[in-house]
């Protein structure tokens, strides 16, 4: 198949003022194919976000440090390439859509002179095809009365509307990958399920490859083709959607999986995890999920596993080192 | 959910709390009305008081009400955090050393040291982690049994609602849209809004079946409510009238109530 994105062991790390190192996306690997949707999941801090704007370069550095590591665009390594290259990129390659429709937008400047002036650096066209263009595409992401909208304060759009001004936005100059950051997260589940229909919608016309940051199973379901869950830093699963959850391997996944209250099972008490989620400040040792894990063993404490394919499944955990002798990486 | 508290004014109606109409209390009758009832807030790092310890948190609402022994209140803040989960060691730490799911066990402890009689939880668990989600979900509904108590459980999360409620009020911009027992919720929904929102729960399985309604347009603005119902601006069932009218809450069945015209036809 033909892959569009491959993160190649990076590690992108953060550095304190005293000196501490907080490895907070440490030996990351994964492929993405042209036109499929990847989902990251994990819970909070275990480096969805900063893997996403790593691939954007967005990472302020310092305090931040890419330390390792390749991030490859067609074949192109974005970690080594000029500010201007990466800028040209940005938007009419790669875009990028937040959980805070802000972090993207402008406060003081209209919604469609944003727009327009994103089309215009990009796609060379005259401020009368941009602003029909913008029109147009708010029209695609389903707000209701785009010509107001674009001439409205992003203050003065609800958060639905602010989301799909951003998704217009993100559009605006047809990148051939989408990463989303959790854009659902702080909105009504009516909402939620509207605006993961949009980005369905626009990337099986547009052919589009959306990489889909997410600490909601649920949602991965919904929309994913291929999954990989990240606990503290680490890829700890990498799989086809239904392979997943058919058969999910690492125990942590499991947990994850059974902890979840589900429309549709009655069970009186829910499975847990026990203890906290770690920070990276104090990752644990060896396999970082072994404080909390019931299937701990001695190896565990002190030896960090290797990925190892199952058979297009990769999982990173001593329970199946004897599975399989080829070793990822 | 804060009128219910009169932590803000109502306008009008009435609150019954246990018998007693709230709105016609005196300040002192219901400072003591209100040890009957707590409140357990969403967010587990701004509600609580950085500069005190996990112990002086747990134990405030004792010494508000008035429990002068300082054996007492210590012993009984003991015992309630070893009933939340939190070890004894964590009594003289402060809020910041700890992590959101162990900050909930805190404020759950606060809410509950003055055994009330009614707890509102204001989406306690969505600022959570899923796998923290479980842990306290688990340990409301023990403490639930144990303590005989009765939660007001609001969230968006309907996974979670289902897990946790006995009866369901949905609200649509301020107003109850449908109201039952959880099973009638989940199972016979009838307003447009509540079979809507239960379609949208994403469930964690990618071979779930079922068909989902999607909606158009946004939620109007709860200070600009549309006329008549306020949903009809996205009912993929609305009708003319529904555009002038205001639905009444009326009985479907037997304890399932809704307010929308459709169920009201016969
Ligand atoms: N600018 C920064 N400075 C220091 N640490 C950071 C910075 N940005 C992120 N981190 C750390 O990196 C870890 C991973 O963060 P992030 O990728 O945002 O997690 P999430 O999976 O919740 O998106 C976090 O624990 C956070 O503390
Ligand atoms: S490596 Fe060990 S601690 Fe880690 S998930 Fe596997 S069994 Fe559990
Ligand atoms: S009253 Fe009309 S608009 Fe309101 S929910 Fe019923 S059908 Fe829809
Ligand atoms: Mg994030």
């Amino acid at each position: 198949m033909d892959t569009l994105l491959e993160v190649k062991n990076l590690k992108t790390y953060f550095y304190t003022p005293d000196k501490r190192e907080i490895p907070a996306v440490d030996d990351v690997s994964f492929k993405v194919n042209r036109g499929e949707t990847l989902c990251i999941v994990g819970e909070s801090g275990c480096g969805k976000s900063v893997t996403s704007l790593s691939i954007m370069r967005l990472v302020a550095t310092p305090p931040g440090k890419y330390v390792s590591g390749q991030i490859l665009f067609e074949g192109k390594n974005l970690l080594t390439m000029s500010t201007k290259e990466i800028r040209k990129l940005r938007c009419k390659e790669i875009a990028m859509i937040f959980q805070e429709p802000m972090t993207a937008l402008n406060p003081v400047h209209k919604i469609g002179a944003q727009i327009e002036e994103a089309l215009i650096i990009n796609e060379r066209i005259d401020k009368k095809t941009a602003s029909e263009k913008t029109v147009e595409l708010l029209r695609m992401v389903g707000v209701p009365d785009p010509a107001r909208c674009a001439n409205s304060y992003p203050h003065q759009l609800s958060g639905g509307m602010r989301q799909r001004a951003m998704i217009a936005m993100a559009f605006s100059c047809e990148p051939k990958l989408l990463l989303a950051d959790e854009p659902t997260t702080a909105l009504d589940v009516t909402i939620q399920a509207q605006i993961l229909d949009l980005i369905q919608t626009l990337k099986e016309q547009h052919g589009m490859t959306v990489v889909f940051v997410t600490h909601d199973l649920g949602i991965v379901a919904d929309i994913a083709q291929r999954v990989i869950v990240m606990y503290a830093g680490r890829v700890i699963e990498d799989a086809s959607c239904s392979e997943l959850f058919r058969n999910p391997l690492h125990p942590y996944t499991r947990g994850l999986l059974n902890c979840i209250p589900r429309i549709d099972d009655d069970r009186e008490e829910l499975d847990t995890i026990e203890g906290q989620v770690p920070t990276p400040a104090n990752f644990p040792t060896g396999c970082r999920f072994h404080p909390r894990c019931p299937k701990a063993m001695e190896i565990c404490k002190c030896i960090a596993p290797q990925s190892v394919d199952v058979g297009n499944h990769v999982v990173a955990c001593h329970l199946y080192a004897e599975e399989s002798n080829n070793s990822v990486e | 959910m804060q009128s219910v508290m009169r932590l803000i004014p109502f306008t009008s109606g009435r609150v019954i709390f246990d018998g007693c109409d709230l709105s016609t209390l005196r300040r002192n009758e219901l400072q003591s009305i209100r040890s009957e009832f707590q409140i357990i807030y969403q967010d587990p790092f701004s509600s609580l008081n950085p500069r005190m310890t996990i112990g002086e948190i747990i134990s405030e609402p004792l010494l508000v009400h008035g429990v002068k022994d300082a054996g007492e209140r210590k012993q009984r803040t003991l015992e309630t955090m070893k009933d939340v989960g939190l070890q004894e060691e964590f009594y003289s730490r402060y809020p910041h050393e700890f992590s959101g799911g162990q900050r909930q066990r805190v404020s759950i402890a606060r809410s509950l040291i003055l055994r009330p009689k009614l707890v509102l939880c204001d989406e306690p668990v969505s600022a959570l982690d899923v796998s923290i989600q479980s842990q306290i979900l688990n340990l409301l509904k023990q403490l639930r049994e144990r303590y005989g108590l009765t939660y007001i459980f609001v969230s968006h999360a309907l996974n979670v609602v289902r897990y946790l409620s006995d009866n369901i009020a949905v609200m649509y911009l301020g107003k109850i849209v449908e109201i039952g027992t959880t099973k009638q919720i989940f199972e016979s929904a009838v307003h447009p809004y509540t079979r809507a929102l239960i379609s949208a729960i994403p469930v964690p399985d990618p071979t779930y079946q079922r068909s989902r309604i999607l909606l158009k347009g946004d939620i109007a603005s709860p200070k600009d409510p549309p006329k008549g119902c306020r949903f009809h601006t996205r009912c993929p069932e609305a009708t003319s009238r529904c555009a002038e009218e205001e639905p009444k809450l009326i009985e479907y069945t037997q304890g399932h109530k809704c307010a929308c015209f459709l169920s009201q036809l016969h």
